[in-house]
């Protein structure tokens, strides 16, 4: 289990991080959402005990990031944004210089350094140059590099940026695959949508504030204080919004075009399906009436300003 | 169970280090090494035939001149291989070092379970092997100079050793340079800078050195300071030379490789103390190992003067000397590399780690965390260690600590109480981060030490005032006045305290005024 524990970040008075506090279960796969200069980057590097806490902590199974690093250290895979890679040196080299620094004995070494190539998907790659590989390669290199010694906790820090689509689409299903082995995995990414395809918690940060923390789906019904439905109608009917303005739990109408209109609702699904009744019994002839479902993007738009430091 | 683990340690720190082995598998690799050591090859023997044709003259000669010559010979030959060890030992470590830090692969290192000892040791060991590759590819070259007679297998051998750790020496240098630095051409530049200073400085002492105690030509099987082997200008001369130890003769280059050893660790330890938190292993032993190489210095140095002036010492031994400023000036050239300390230990700043953020000005509690308040404790620590070891020499060989001689100790211990007392002062006017504070302090110090000397200068020649009159208000020039002017030394070291004393309060009321502006800033950051 990661408990984060009042984190916080000074540079002078400048506040990086803000006293941030989570918890993470083995198994869980954090998605940490926030613009540029959020203070992602910083949590991230303090967990990987890289940058000492101005006040806080965090414990990964009990053991304390500020109080015994060493310790932690044996238990985290961290992979920065921008990793640097000895590209003088062959795949299988690079993995070993690792697994020697993580204490893998060296009669197991060859086996742990063809099982990690084997989840990455780079075993045709064992003999090559790390300079050959290419950029999701070498990506998919340093992940492996963080599985050596099979952490409890890996820190991916946007690990999908300059990727293409493809190798952005393996990355993903390797690090559900991490999720599936138990492991606590942190992604910090930039790219919401497929952040919310495979994370299971997220977290939203802004100015070193951690504002918004849980399962997606319950950060997205808790930010979301009113439904947005869509009713598309066969034949045009403008008069519509106004219809519906005054209904009871609509909050709001839009006209977007003659034939459909968005309503911004408080009501619950009974209330719901009331007023479709009555917008049919009205004579409307609705061909679509369907929720919008709010995404990590709405959300993450919904709760931060845009405000950076 | 605690020697087990500190062997098992010191097996993975020295032997199978992952950084030196990764090092090494690069080096050797594709065409470039190659090309390199085989350009070194070159050179070398070009170097050789121009040296042997310039040395031996053809045409009948005595044994003894052509012995000479040939002995010029070798000695050229040790010399190409000095200069190529202090070319490429600093270079392969600051490029090494630096090359980790600009690919961002020393952040992948620093969340592995290892210590910054285990990295600088790895790319010590990988440097080193630079340094031992091109003294063994010049074996040939120095087997000729003993066939010709030039030098015996002995002196080869040992000569070879101390270049060895010249290079060793020259490594820990550029050490803790590469890790401040922030790119790899400073790195290169400021580690050249400082072994080529160390090489070409330290031929000053060694030519006193040789002067006061008369030494015999190479060669010899003399008693002299064993310090000498540590130079890169003079060390084929005392191959031979011993230091007598409770009657017995230890061979000086065994000293030399002790000391070397003990330095290269220092210097190790100070640029892991740089990589790590407060409080770290690191920077409490670098503290001790200053505290140990600070006796070690002070001990060869008294021993060495001393030794110059015969077994005993006795007042009337100093001749024309006054034994106080004598005294002084002895401690205050030892006390000298002080000054590339000080920016780190007097500086602080609130934009940094905690471990740049003071809770006061002096905590004796802190003299070994490396935390600002400890700065002053240590410096004061040096101090002591250097007048207890030196002092304690002196008064066993017969020289007297007299009142005039503490005046002198105030004047010295005050003037790095001042410099100090800077670096305090202008940490609260740079905000912008400990680096900024450093330079400025490096700034004030030579400001404040060398631009008063042509001022007062030339103030003095336009009002007729003589030098020594006008130099009486300046408290750095304090060794200018010996006993007999004892009360303006008392006066100077004064005014190094007052000053010091001002500067510290002023800065103070500054840092306070800092810790207030910080914590109302942050307190109105509560947590959302």
């Amino acid at each position: 289990m990661l408990e984060v524990l009042g984190l916080k970040k000074h540079y002078g008075s400048l506040v990086a991080v803000n006293g941030i506090e989570f918890a993470l279960q083995p198994g869980d796969i954090f998605g940490f959402i926030g613009s540029n200069g959020a203070g992602k980057t910083t949590t991230i590097k303090m967990l990987a005990t890289l940058l000492e806490p101005t006040e806080g902590t965090a414990r990964l199974n009990g053991i304390d990031v500020v109080m015994d690093p060493m310790e932690i250290k044996r238990r985290i895979g961290y992979m920065p944004d921008f990793f640097g890679l000895y590209d003088d040196v062959k795949v299988w080299e690079y993995l070993d210089f690792f697994a020697t620094l993580y204490e893998v004995p060296a009669r197991e070494r060859p086996k742990v350094i063809d099982n990690v190539l084997e989840l990455t998907d780079l075993s045709i790659k064992k003999e090559a140059f790390v300079a050959t590989l290419s950029r999701g390669m070498q990506q998919r290199l340093c992940l492996a590099k963080c599985l050596v010694h099979d952490p409890e906790l890996l820190l991916l820090d946007e690990p999908a940026s300059g990727l293409d689509p493809r190798a952005r689409a393996e990355l993903k299903e390797l690090i559900a695959e991490l999720g599936r082995m138990g492991k606590i995995v942190v992604v910090s990414s930039h790219i919401l949508p497929e952040l919310a395809d495979f994370c299971n918690t997220v977290g939203i940060i802004e100015r070193g504030d951690l504002k918004a923390f849980g399962p997606v789906r319950e950060v997205v019904k808790t930010i979301q204080t009113a439904k947005v439905i869509e009713i598309r109608l066969l034949e045009a009917a403008p008069e519509v919004s106004m219809f519906l303005h005054g209904k009871p739990h609509v909050t709001n109408t839009h006209m977007m075009g003659s034939t459909t209109v968005k309503v911004e609702f408080a009501g619950t699904e009974q209330d719901q399906a009331e007023m479709l009744k009555h917008l049919v019994d009205s004579g409307y002839k609705v061909t679509e009436f369907r929720e919008e479902a709010a995404d990590l993007e709405d959300v993450f738009l919904k709760v931060t300003t845009g405000a950076v430091q | 169970m605690a020697v087990a683990d500190w062997w098992r340690t010191q097996k993975r720190v020295y032997f199978g280090n992952a950084s030196s082995v990764r090092d090494y598998r690069a080096q050797l690799r594709g065409t470039r090494p190659a090309l390199f050591w085989t350009l070194y090859l070159g050179l070398l023997i070009l170097f050789v035939t121009l040296a042997y044709a310039n040395v031996v003259v053809q045409g009948e000669q005595s044994i003894t001149v052509i012995q000479t010559q040939l002995q010029s010979f070798y000695q050229s030959v040790l010399g190409m291989l000095e200069l190529m060890v202090a070319l490429v030992a600093p270079v392969v470590v600051g490029m090494s070092i630096q090359a980790e830090v600009q690919r961002k692969s020393l952040e992948l290192v620093s969340t592995a379970p290892v210590s910054p000892k285990y990295f600088l040791v790895g790319k010590v060991l990988s440097g080193y092997r630079y340094v031992l590759m091109l003294l063994f590819l010049s074996l040939p070259i120095a087997a000729a100079a003993v066939m010709l007679g030039g030098a015996t297998w002995g002196e080869v051998l040992v000569s070879y050793l101390l270049v060895a750790m010249h290079g060793l020496f020259y490594i820990g240098i550029s050490l803790p340079i590469a890790v401040i630095s922030t790119k790899v051409v400073p790195a290169v530049i400021y580690s050249y800078m400082a072994c080529w200073a160390w090489a070409f400085g330290s031929a000053i002492p060694v030519a006193s050195t040789l002067f006061m105690s008369g030494m015999a030509p190479r060669g010899s099987h003399v008693e002299a300071p064993f310090y000498m082997l540590m130079f890169p200008g003079a060390f084929y001369l005392g191959v031979d030379s011993y230091t007598t130890v409770f009657g017995n003769q230890i061979p000086n280059w065994i000293i030399a490789t002790a000391v070397t050893l003990i330095i290269v660790k220092f210097f190790i330890v100070g640029a892991g103390s740089v990589m790590t938190r407060i409080g770290s292993k690191e920077t409490v032993s670098l503290r001790i190992h200053g505290l140990i190489v600070t006796a070690i210095l002070t001990a060869a140095y008294s021993l060495t003067l001393l030794a110059g002036r015969g077994t005993s010492i006795t007042p009337g031994s100093f001749s024309t000397f006054d034994p106080a400023h004598e005294l002084a000036t002895f401690f205050a050239v030892l006390s000298i590399p002080i000054v590339f300390v000080l920016p780190h230990i007097s500086t602080w700043s609130y934009m940094d780690e905690r471990k740049h953020k003071p809770s006061g000005f002096f905590d004796v509690r802190q003299v070994l965390s490396g935390t600002p308040e400890g700065g002053l404790p240590y410096i004061l620590l040096v101090l002591a260690t250097m007048y207890t070891v030196g002092g304690g020499i002196w008064l066993y060989n017969g020289a007297t600590i007299d009142v005039n001689t503490m005046i002198y100790l105030a004047w010295l211990t005050g003037a790095w109480v001042f410099f100090w007392s800077m670096g305090w002062l202008v940490s609260s006017f740079a905000q912008s981060g400990i680096g900024t504070a450093r330079k400025s302090h490096l700034a004030f110090t030579v400001i404040v030490t060398l631009l008063p000397w042509p001022v007062l200068g030339i103030v003095g020649s336009i009002l007729d005032i003589p030098s020594d009159d006008i130099f009486r208000v300046y408290p750095v020039a304090g060794l200018f006045f010996d006993s007999t002017e004892i009360w303006t030394v008392a006066f100077l070291a004064l005014e190094f305290w007052i000053i010091a004393l001002w500067l510290t309060y002023w800065a103070e009321k500054r840092r306070k005024s800092v810790v207030s502006l910080m914590q109302r800033a942050t307190n109105e950051r509560k947590p959302a």
